[in-house]
């Protein structure tokens, strides 16, 4: 995991480093008293709230609070990461629609990938963590990792049988099939390099880079350095955000 | 699986593309949620927050981390640093201190205010220089009433106390 490393920068030879505006955000914090901080934070909570404009970037700002900003015992503390727990809530029920699971497995899964970001959030630790450079990116990938172990799947056409309360069908194919379709759209469209680097991401699940000589990755697979496969894979990840928006 | 192959698993490569999440999207689902189901969430997040926290924590402490001494709390609460220092060990009686302390003193701490009433319901502290019962092992904690506490301290003003205890001073 991505943020596992940013953790353990001593091992991997990488340092994370926030994107411009948390940076920006988190000095302007520091310089404040600590009680004026942690009004602040308590301020910047009531931007992620129902009806508001998300200010981007504001979920690292709070994971930065939680863990290096604000006491442990405080309205900050206890707002901000209750705030990113809900929005994370939010967003990963309606992530999982996305995927045929039944509605308990569904359920489940989120409930999974939530305890595992609050574990992180409230554990003890200095270091600057992935969460706070790439929040929603290290919820996804949470996500990903929680999702692909679930074995109990459904197709869309199974779910209304499903919640007549009439047995499951398991089935292999999780994904919508509208989803699928834009999946084939942009399968259709990657040069041979980046449908390889793909395939060694997704498929066989190697890491993009190591410090470890020993470990296979992508980048010594396809001759390039691990930046230029992440490069490669936002890439490919705007490319589909760009049509799930246009959709 | 051959990786050239038109569709080299779709189910893997649609996790990872799927799964993906972005601003704008989360954007849009915070403008569109319902105001019951995000409360809902806070509710259950802040449940998390609180079973997680197990910080040893205590009245002086906290207002030590945010740059003050029980001294100036006290000028913020109109209370003496004894009386405080009495607070922090649970040497008053619970019932007779004024809801409106509570309220105080988390606004001035920045504390969840049921924070600081399972801190100040927890079992008196045993100050330094406490005499133990001879017979039981127990310590000899006399706790004191808060009107008690502020009819004995010099270091408060007329004013502060009347501001406690009302006409009863």
């Amino acid at each position: 995991m991505n943020d596992e490393h940013a953790q353990n920068t001593q091992s991997s030879q990488r340092a994370y480093t926030r994107r411009p505006e948390v940076e920006a955000k988190v000095r302007d914090l520091l310089t404040l008293r600590p009680a004026q901080r942690e009004r602040e934070v308590l301020m910047l909570c009531a931007s992620i709230a129902p009806g508001q404009r998300y200010p981007p970037g504001m979920l690292e700002v709070l994971v930065w609070a939680v863990r290096h900003g604000c006491r442990r015992v405080s309205k900050a503390h206890d707002e901000a990461a209750a705030r990113i727990y809900a929005a994370s809530g939010v967003f990963l029920r309606a992530k999982v629609r996305k995927f045929a699971y039944t509605n308990v497995e569904a359920e489940r899964i989120v409930e999974e990938t939530l305890t595992s970001l609050m574990q992180h959030l409230l554990t003890d630790d200095s270091t600057i963590s992935f969460w706070e450079c790439q929040f929603l990116r290290c919820l996804s990938y949470r996500f990903e990792t929680i999702s692909a172990k679930s074995h109990v799947r459904r197709t869309i056409s199974d779910a209304a049988s499903i919640d007549d309360g009439k047995a499951p069908d398991v089935s292999d194919t999780s994904i919508a099939v509208e989803d699928l379709a834009m999946l084939r759209t942009i399968m259709s469209e990657l040069s041979d390099e980046e449908r390889h680097v793909m395939y060694l991401k997704c498929v066989e699940q190697l890491p993009e880079e190591s410090a470890d000589s020993s470990v296979d990755t992508i980048a010594r697979r396809v001759g390039k350095t691990g930046r230029t496969v992440r490069n490669i894979l936002t890439r490919i990840r705007e490319r589909y955000v760009e049509r799930e928006n246009i959709q | 699986m051959n990786p050239n192959d038109e569709h080299p698993n779709e189910q893997a490569i649609g996790i990872h593309l799927l799964s993906d999440i972005h601003e704008a999207q989360l954007d849009t689902l915070l403008q569109n949620v319902a105001r019951n189901e995000f409360d809902e969430l806070i509710k259950a997040g802040s449940s998390v927050v609180k079973s997680a926290n197990t910080v040893a924590w205590s009245l002086n402490a906290s207002a030590t981390e945010l740059g003050m001494d029980l001294s100036e709390l006290g000028r913020h609460l109109r209370l003496s640093a004894e009386i405080l220092q009495k607070l922090d060990l649970r040497l008053l009686r619970v019932s007779t201190l004024p809801e409106r302390l509570f309220d105080m003193l988390a606004d001035t701490l920045i504390v969840p205010v049921e924070h600081i009433r399972a801190y100040i319901a927890l079992p008196p502290a045993i100050p330094a220089g406490i005499r133990f019962h001879a017979a039981s092992g127990e310590p000899n904690v006399v706790l004191e009433s808060f009107e008690d506490a502020l009819m004995d301290e010099d270091e408060i003003s007329d004013d502060d106390r009347a501001y406690w205890l009302g006409d009863r001073c």
